[in-house]
């Protein structure tokens, strides 16, 4: 249980790191952090190398000081020597005095500054000229002059290199204080180099990219964005969901074309059917009436003939019938239609010719539906063409079957499915257009799911199709179930 | 209220006045009618057919609604006031199913779509004749 815990809060961390790393936001964060402690320590060094600057001045001064003190020991060392001055040495005494105590006081620096062989060097030079000073007393023998100038100038010599070399320290520790704005610079200037490649890695190519392809949907190319390289989460996020919408946009476009099609398909036909209603309906009530008249005095053949004009002229009154089924946008009767009643009369319908195709069929209607809402003779007509379609693509001994079954949303989906020959791709945006049709003359007339899209429609329902070649064909309807206790009281129009 | 035409006719013979613009259809249907001894006038013109009908009742009234000058929905609506024993079937394009439906809140016996058969217009007109002679019945009872 703990060891799960640790693993998941480890988990966890190594994920916060990796979005921070793929985000732009984590990004700019990390170098922003990163510029943070670099100028922060640079600040430090600078702080530290202005004091160790003011400490070497002032230790330089003190330097300074013990060379003039020196020298004004050489001084009274040259009184000494030329007029024979006893009280010069008295005098240099108290400057001997300051010179040891300087020296004491400057003692770690002067080892810091040379080794401490070169100091002690210095405090031995110091001491045996202090013995020479010293010596120059009353009964004591007098000191050798040459090796008193030579011992002062040893003394001096040595204040005199302490001192240039405690100057070469506080020029070196000048240049450093002078380097460190160059530091700061560079410091700057890297972190403008990295916002600058992040915001360009990150954000400007891929927005460029998005730029392009959202053009080419104004041409109606709906292909997705693709990024090729590494992609911050922000980007990725915007893609997905520009890829989201393009896809929904698509659909909606193609959902648009196909009804203003249907619709534009419905004015033309029912131009046509109108305008064929009438001669047919004339020719149909001629023949009829010629037969009615002359039948009696016309012989076998003659009476084939007038035969021949009514069927024909029967069968162009079906297809202007569902030229106008298609067509039609007036309204019919609609009242609560009980989805399993529904099917089972029109499979009654057509019973004989699922029997005679040697074609099994079955139903699954779900239990308790409730009733659609729709007229019930149209109804049927959907079913009828969805099924003689679903017999004539099922060689015999396939089955087809019709389920029923509650779908959200106030509706009731029923599927049409057979096992036949399936629709080819081409053909599946073109089959609701009427006209449409695969069959051969006198087959089809293509107008059967045209009048099924157009009922359907006209229902406040939707049908879709899918289909595999060689392995069969569904349907699928919605159809709106009834609403109101007003709808299922009676009839009204729709 | 039978009018005087009416008393002359034999009893199943029956007065009917066909309107329609495609003048086939009433020429075809007044032969077919006329072969079953009834009285066939046919107009093309429904201004022409309504001053017949302020002239003359008559049984049966066969009328397409969509016309020229008045259309028959108007003349249902004069047959209708004048003499509402008259028995008005409408004839109607397919697509005008709700004008029909509207037709027959006004008053129609029935209506029949085009294209239609005949038979189915000797049918409607059989039903008519019924429902005349019952109300015939009906009203010669009464008197
Ligand atoms: N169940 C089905 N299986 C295979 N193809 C079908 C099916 N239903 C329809 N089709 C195809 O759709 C076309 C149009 O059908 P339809 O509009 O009913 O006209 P028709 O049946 O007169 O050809 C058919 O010719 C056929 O190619
Ligand atoms: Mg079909």
């Amino acid at each position: 249980m703990t060891i799960g815990l640790r693993q998941h809060s480890q988990e966890f961390k190594s994920s916060l790191i990796g979005t921070l790393l793929v985000s732009i936001k984590g990004q700019i964060f990390i170098v922003f952090a990163l510029t943070l402690i670099t100028v922060c320590a640079l600040t430090t060094l600078n702080f530290w190398n202005i004091s160790t600057l003011r400490q070497h001045l002032l230790i330089e001064d003190r330097y300074y000081d013990l060379l003039s003190n020196v020298l004004e020991v050489r001084r009274y060392e040259k009184n000494y020597l030329l007029y024979k001055d006893p009280s010069a040495i008295r005098e240099a005494k108290g400057y001997l005095d300051k010179i040891d105590s300087m020296v004491k006081e400057l003692s770690a620096d002067m080892a810091s500054l040379t080794d401490k062989g070169t100091a002690k060097d210095f405090l031995g030079v110091l001491g045996s000229y202090k013995q020479t000073h010293g010596r120059d007393r009353p009964g004591v023998k007098a000191v050798d002059p040459d090796r008193f100038r030579h011992q002062g100038k040893e003394l001096t010599d040595s204040a005199m290199t302490f001192l240039r070399l405690k100057q070469s320290a506080t020029r070196k520790a000048v240049r450093r204080v002078s380097v460190l704005p160059l530091a700061f610079l560079g410091a700057f200037f890297m972190l403008m180099l990295l916002v600058i490649k992040l915001v360009s890695m990150g954000l400007l190519r891929p927005l460029k990219e998005l730029q392009a392809t959202i053009r080419n949907v104004a041409r109606g190319d709906y292909s997705p964005a693709d990024f090729k390289g590494p992609v911050t989460a922000e980007i990725r996020g915007f893609m997905e969901a520009y890829n989201r919408a393009v896809v929904e946009l698509e659909a909606n476009q193609e959902h648009l074309l196909q009804a203003r099609k249907m619709a534009a398909l419905g004015t033309f036909t029912a131009g046509i059917a109108h305008e064929l209603n009438n001669p047919l309906n004339n020719i149909s009530l001629t023949a009829e009436v010629f037969l009615d008249q002359y039948s009696d005095r016309m012989d076998e053949e003659e009476r084939a003939l007038i035969d021949d004009v009514l069927t024909q002229s029967d069968r162009a009154c079906g297809i202007v019938r569902n030229l106008l089924d298609f067509s039609r946008t007036d309204h019919t009767l609609r009242s609560a239609v009980e989805p399993g009643e529904l099917v089972r009369s029109t499979v009654a319908l057509v019973n004989n010719q699922i029997r005679l195709a040697g074609i099994r069929l079955e139903l699954a209607i779900a239990d308790g539906l409730p009733p659609v809402y729709g007229n019930l003779r149209t109804l049927q007509q959907v079913f009828m063409n969805l099924l003689l379609n679903a017999l004539a693509a099922t060689p015999a001994g396939g089955s087809t079957s019709i389920e029923a079954e509650l779908d959200t949303s106030g509706f009731v989906r029923f599927k049409v499915r057979d096992t036949g020959a399936g629709i080819e791709p081409e053909s599946l945006e073109h089959i609701f257009e009427p006209f449409f049709t695969t069959k051969g003359v006198g087959q089809g007339t293509g107008l059967g799911l045209s009048v099924v899209y157009s009922i359907v429609k006209r229902h406040g329902g939707s049908i879709e199709v899918e289909s595999r070649l060689g392995s069969g064909t569904t349907f699928t309807l919605w159809l709106p179930i009834v609403a109101s206790r007003e709808q299922a009281a009676g009839e009204q129009p729709c | 209220m039978a009018g005087p035409d009416l008393n002359v006719s034999k009893e199943d013979e029956l007065e009917i006045l066909i309107l329609d613009d495609e003048s086939i259809v009433g020429q075809r249907l007044k032969t077919a009618l006329e072969k079953d001894g009834h009285h066939v006038e046919v107009f093309i013109r429904s201004r022409l057919a309504a001053a017949r009908l302020e002239q003359k009742e008559f049984d049966i009234l066969i009328t397409d609604i969509l016309m020229e000058e008045l259309d028959g929905m108007q003349i249902l609506e004069k047959v209708m006031s004048k003499s509402p024993r008259t028995k008005v079937i409408v004839i109607t394009g397919y697509a005008t199913m709700d004008l029909a439906r509207e037709s027959s809140l006004k008053g129609a016996f029935d209506f029949i779509a085009k294209p239609f058969r005949v038979g189915t217009m000797r049918d409607k007109v059989a039903q008519a004749a019924k429902v005349l002679e019952k109300e015939r019945a009906a009203s010669a009872q009464a008197n």
